[in-house]
Order: C-alpha cells, then structure tokens, then sequence
C-alpha cells in the first residue's frame, strides 16, 4: 500500500515535468500585442506593413484622456517595409523590445493601390500562421493603410479594438457595411468559383467636400461611400459602402446604399433607414425604416445560352416620418407608396447587378445558385460561371409591405391643410 | 493483469470504440475526404460508413462463433500456430502503425497550432506516457474513465459546431454528386480504413461482457463514428467551401478559431484542445492496449504488463522516422488506409476458415 502510494506521488510529482509551458512559455509583459496591421506596397520592397502595438498603460482606464483625439495615443504606430508581412514585420524587433504578437490583431487594413493589384499575397499571412485569426476584418482603404491607422482617434471609445469592433457591427442596424468581412469570409470566396468577396470600405474624412465619387445620381442620401460623407467633425475616418474583389484583385467600390442592396440579395440585411421622395411631391422626403419580411429568393435559368438569373425580394417597412401632405394611411395611397419605393430599389438593383457584371464579378454569389443545376464539380467548372455571369440577363422583383406609420395615425393636420 | 481481465458493458464500449474512432476527426481525414469527393465529402463519409458496417458484421460473427475469446486465441484455433500467429502479428503491426502516425499527426498538429517551440520529443513523450498509464492501468479503466468524461467532451464539440451553424452557406454543398459518382463511391470504399481501429474490438474481445455487447459496441461505435464524421464534413464544407477545407490539415481546429459571439463567445479552442488532447489520448491508449494484448495472446504469453514497455519504446522510435509532415500525411492517405481494408478483411478471412473447418460454436456461451 506504501508503495503504492508513494509511486503515486512521486508520478504526481513528475506531471510538472511533462507540462509543455516550459518552451512555449510566454509572459504577458514580454510581448506586444498588435491590435491593428496595415499593408500598403511598399516603396523599396514589396510590402510596406504598419502595426499599431497596445501600450496597455495609456488603453487602462478609458476616456478621452487615455486614447482620445486630445490624449496619448493608446498604441504605438510604427512602419517597416519588407518582402512578406511577417518578414517586415519582424524587423520591429530591432527597435521593439517586446516580442509582436498577432494573437490579438482585430482588423487587417489594405491600402487601395496594394488591394487592386492582389491580396492574397499579403492575406497567405493571415491564414497560414498560427497567431493570426480569420475571424480578423479586412478593410481597405482610399490611399495608404499607414495614413488611416494614423488617424483612428475614436471618440466615444478609448480601446481602438471596441471601436472598430462596433463601427463594423453596424451592418446589422444599418446595412451601410457589408456582412462579410472577415478574412474567413474572404478567403472561402476566393479558394471557390461561386462568388466573389467584398469586404469594408473606409477612407480619411476630406477637409472639404468634394465631388461625390458614385457613378450614378441616385435619389438616395445613402448613395455616398467613405471620403464622400457630407459632415463635420467627428473622428477622422469613415467606414461606409464596401470594396468589391474579382478574386484576389479589388476591382470596385459600393456605396452604403449599393451594400445594403447587396445584403438584401445575399440575405443579409437586417434593417436600415431609407429617405424616398414623396410619389406625389419629390420636394418632400419620407423616412422609412426597412426589415427584411421573407428571405429573398434567387433563381438562375442555365438552359439558353445566356444565364437568366430571377429574384424577389420581400420587405417590410414601418413610416418613421411622413411630413408630406398625401395621407398614405389611407389604402390607396399606401399602396402608392409601397409601389413607388419598390419601383425605385428595383432600379437601383439593376443598376448594381449591371455595374458587377461589367467588373465581371458575381459578389452576390449567384454562382452558389447556378451550380445546384449541375451533377459533377467537373461540369460546373467545365460552364465557366465567371464567363456567363457578365452577359446574365436579370430580372429582380421588390416587394414591399408598410406595416406600421409610427406614433401617427396620419400626417399633422397642418400639412393636410396646406394640401387642401 | 491477465489477458481477460476486466469487463465492460454496452455503453462503456460504444463510448470508447466512438472515441477512439472519432479522435481522428480533429485531424487531417475530413479534409482526405473532402479531397476526394469535393463538395460531396459527406457522401464519401456514408459511404465510408456503410462499408465499414458491412465489413464489421464478420467480425460481429466470429465474435460470436468464439464468445469470451480474443482474436489470438481465436485465430490460432482457426488457422493454427503459425498463420494464426502470423495474422495477428500483421494485425499488431497494423495498429502499431496507425499509432505512430496518429501519434506524429497529433504532435506536428500541436506544433504548427499551439506549442510552436516545444520539442517534438517532448510532445510524443508526454503522450507515450499517458498511454503506458492507461494500458498498465487496463481495459476497464480506461473505458470508465472515457465515459465519466464523454459528455463534457461531447458538449465542447458541439459548441464549436452549433455556433458555427450561421457561417454555413447551404450552396458550398453543390454540385450535389462532388467529384462524380464513380469518384464518390470508389473513395468511400478506399477510406474504409478509417474505420479499420474498430478491428481493436476484436483483439479485446476477452474484456467484453458477452459477445453481444462486442456487436453492440462496434456497430453502434462505428455507426456513430460515420455519423459523426458525415455532419462535420458536410459542416466543414458549408463554412469553407470544399476547395479551403481540403487544404486544411486540421479543419475542426480552425472551425474552433472560428467561433465569435461578440465579445462573449470566443477564443472556444482553448477549450477544444483539452477534449482534443483527451480524446487523442483514448485513441492511443486504446489502440496500444489492444496491440500489447494482441502480442501477448499471439506469443503465448498470460499477462500483457511486460510487453508494455518495449512496445512503448518501439513506438517512441518509429513515431520520429518520418522526416516531415507530409510524409506522415501521405503514408497515412496512401498507405495506411488502404492497407486498413485488408485489416478489417481478416476476421472474415478466419470466419470463412472456421466454417470449413467446424471450429468454434454458433450459441453464445454467456
């Protein structure tokens, strides 16, 4: 029994020794944690990657004193240029005493120019090494990443990471912002011919307004991508509209609007404001808050010898303002302004499907629709999806239902006077 | 601790043979099944699962044929001193190889994923450890032990799986028949293979109850295995896309990574990788427990306990031959396998002897 005991314990005593810590063992104030990357191509070598490394002295405690536009920066912002991202970036170390960790990188920012000539070369990083999450965002952005992550000085928040974490969760109550757009859903686009990835758009606040960057004139006050928003003050950045990828390579801006169409046909859109004009007096604009009312459903013809791809949208919407003098509480207005809202995103709809088939890039992923038609992988590649898709005939219905009018049973009795 | 020492029921060995079959999900094989079938992955998976069931039922028979027996008493009765020993002397061999392989995979797996710098000798000696513990500690225990723990290890899993529930796009699944048809089936046939451990049962035949608890455990055990193995691949190619997830050496592990509930929820592969860490071990333990009572039945011999350490031995210098992982991935693909068919063909093969011989008895003793 002693014995046995005493074999026991002297096991016990040995586990410490088999415990693999002693090697992998790393202490938190050994290392620095780098919150944010950012890669641009680079001048003398091919990538130019800029980090922002935690100083968790100046992110403890919060307020604008620690990491606001006024206060310290709550990170240290350094650039080093290289032929990989991890080849650059362990050149820190020769100025960095602490060792870079990528465990806690929240968002990956691609300057525009790199983004268009190809990703993946700076993305194999992000997939292939063992500290770097797919759960990371990816944003790209108008100029250099370097000049951007210089300028994110939230506010309202002094941890950087929370910021972008929430500004990038806005999709779900806005619809300004694309779903997708983590290195995950990234990567799982670009390895398959279904789809093409769209990822975050952001850009510098201009000093001065300038001349809106959208191809089109759109009724829409939502028709504006990053580096257009019509403000002042506030952080230096902006986040709205998304980039569109064919592959690796960017190949087009959305606007917010043009997203949240895109999240409406990829089903993913939530809810989010729309302003129309009035049907019946286009001075006047009606707010309208809209929520997905049935999945959308897509279709795709492959029998002739253009695909025709068919859709329909249903929605439901609730009147948050109405200061116009129509009362569409009544039923046939109502049915006016229903009709008149569905006219309007259907055009708009194929507007974008248009503009995505001359970038030949099926962003909505169609592709995931067509290819149920076919038995074999070897027959679906042997279509060419990417080929087809540009010369796709499209058709794409909206249906939209008001369900409530607000706090109102109808518009204030002043402007129905006015209308009389 | 003799040979039959020990027993377990029902429930003890459909939750150990499904362990230690399951273990090899959080490695490479559903990305070898992914490769093969391409977006109809899954149905490599079923059809794997059929064969392996149909495979299992000679067994299943022979269990039955000789209740209360091991495979080496079993087949030196059938085939006599010299193929009998032969035969699970190649059987022994089988497994010894599979350990080794399963064994390197789990280390480089560590390696690349968590413990960068962490000697691979120290990783394969951690678990060589384990499983002398486990086989010096017997069959029951470890089966006991594996059942206290399954449930807690079922529910890590399936929070990695249900949450990445929302990450999956239904139309990765198509085209519906993969790489054809022909591909599909032939595929699912080669992997049978990966069900080839459950033959361990066999070896361990002694420790079971009655020979309808060893039926039980293993059709049930590798029913559930194939079940198991059919919802993650189809999991892994509707959150990744067939092409992605067949690049994957350890596909479960990144889907672990994927888990994000805000703030809440995530960074689940701390937790993962302690029931990975568990199972892996169950796995090997098995596996050598059975190999080391497997030798000792073959060679005669009445207690396993001497045979335990130069198998260990054994197995910590064949576990670094490979050079790299690909070998290790490529021997296991190519090789391993396949030659697992012929594993799970051997208790046919001696069922079919034992008829035209007239050995052994159809009732259950028990």
């Amino acid at each position: 029994m002693r014995r046995k005991l005493a074999a026991n314990l002297l096991l016990l005593l040995m586990l410490p020794a088999i415990l693999t810590g002693c090697w992998d063992r790393r202490e938190l104030e050994e290392l620095a944690f780098v919150l944010m990357l950012g890669v641009d191509k680079g001048t003398q070598d091919r990538f130019n990657v800029t980090a922002a490394i935690a100083v968790p002295s100046r992110m403890a405690g919060g307020g604008k004193e620690s990491g606001g536009a006024g206060g310290e920066s709550p990170y240290l912002l350094t650039s080093v240029e290289g032929p990989t991202v991890l080849g650059a970036l362990s050149l820190i170390s020769g100025y960095v005493d602490r060792q870079l960790s990528l465990d806690h990188t929240m968002a990956v920012f691609l300057g525009e120019e790199l983004a268009r000539e190809g990703a993946l070369q700076a993305m194999d990083t992000l997939i292939r090494f063992r500290e770097s999450r797919r759960t990371t965002i990816l944003v790209v952005t108008e100029g250099k990443a370097a000049e951007f992550l210089a300028q994110i000085k939230p506010e309202l928040e002094s941890n950087p990471q929370r910021y972008l974490e929430k500004i990038s969760a806005n999709y779900q109550v806005t619809g300004l912002l694309p779903a997708t757009g983590q290195v995950q859903n990234f990567i799982a686009k670009v390895n398959t011919k279904y789809g093409n990835p769209v990822t975050f758009y952001a850009a510098l606040k201009q000093e001065q307004n300038r001349e809106s960057r959208t191809d089109r004139q759109s009724e829409s006050p939502f028709s504006v991508m990053a580096g257009d928003l019509p403000r002042t003050g506030g952080p230096n950045i902006e986040m709205m509209g998304s980039a569109a990828f064919k592959g690796d390579k960017m190949v087009g801006i959305l606007s917010g609007e043009e997203t949240r169409l895109l999240l409406m046909l990829t089903n993913w859109f939530e809810r989010g404001i729309f302003s129309v004009p009035d049907p019946r007096d286009p001075e006047l604009d009606i707010t309208l808050e809209i929520r997905k009312g049935r999945p959308a459903r897509i279709q795709v013809d492959i029998s002739g010898s253009r695909p025709r791809i068919s859709g329909r949208i249903r929605l439901e919407g609730h009147v948050l303002s109405m200061p116009v003098e129509t009362d569409y509480t009544e039923p046939q207005f109502q049915a006016e302004l229903e009709s008149e809202f569905a006219d309007f995103l259907e055009g708009e709809i194929s507007h974008l499907i248009q503009k995505t088939q001359k970038w030949e890039t099926d962003i909505f992923g169609f592709g995931h629709v067509a290819a149920r038609q076919f038995a074999t992988i070897q027959d679906w590649e042997n279509y060419n999806w990417p080929k087809h898709y540009p010369e796709a005939e499209v058709d794409v219905s909206v249906e939209m239902t008001i369900r409530r009018f607000g706090r109102q049973l109808s518009p204030p009795t002043s402007f129905r006077e006015k209308g009389d | 601790m003799n040979l039959a020492d020990g027993h377990i029921g029902s429930a003890e060995g459909v939750i150990l043979i499904y362990v230690c079959l399951a273990a090899k999900l959080f490695l490479q094989y559903p990305a070898f099944l992914i490769t093969a079938g391409g977006t109809a992955g899954w149905q490599v998976a079923l059809v794997m699962t059929v064969a392996a069931l149909i495979l299992f039922l000679p067994a299943v028979a022979l269990a039955q044929r000789f209740p209360g027996q091991g495979l080496s008493e079993i087949s030196r009765q059938v085939a006599g001193p010299f193929v009998g020993t032969a035969l699970i002397l190649l059987i022994c061999l089988w497994v010894l190889g599979a350990i080794t392989l399963t064994l390197r995979s789990i280390t480089e797996n560590f390696i690349i994923a968590m413990l960068p710098h962490t000697p691979p000798s120290v990783l394969t000696a951690a678990m060589i450890l384990c499983m002398i513990y486990a086989s010096y500690c017997g069959f029951e225990s470890m089966a006991r032990t594996t059942r206290i723990l399954f449930p807690v290890m079922i529910v890590g899993l399936l929070v990695v799986l249900l949450f990445n529930l929302p990450r999956v796009e239904a139309g990765r699944l198509f085209p519906f028949w993969g790489n054809g048809i022909p591909t599909v089936a032939v595929s699912g046939l080669s992997y049978v293979g990966m069900a080839a451990e459950a033959v361990v049962l066999l070896l361990l035949g002694a420790s079971f109850r009655t020979s309808s608890v060893l039926r039980t455990s293993g059709m049930l055990g590798i029913l559930l295995f194939g079940l198991t193995a059919i919802a993650m691949t189809a999991l892994l190619i509707g959150v990744f896309g067939a092409p992605d997830a067949a690049q994957q050496p350890f596909p479960v592990f990144t889907l672990a990574r994927l888990v994000y509930v805000g703030r809440f929820l995530q960074r689940t592969e701390a937790l993962l990788v302690m029931f990975w860490f568990f199972a892996a071990a169950v796995h090997l333990s098995v596996l050598f427990h059975a190999t080391a009572v497997g030798l000792a039945g073959s060679l005669c011999l009445p207690f396993y306990r001497p045979l335990i350490f130069p198998l260990a031995v054994l197995v910590a210098s064949l576990v670094l031959l490979p050079e790299d992982y690909m070998v290790v991935v490529r021997t296991d693909r190519d090789w391993m396998r396949p030659l697992g068919i012929g594993i799970l063909l051997i208790p046919f093969l001696l069922l079919v002897v034992a008829a035209i011989r007239r050995r052994g008895g159809t009732a259950d003793a028990s």
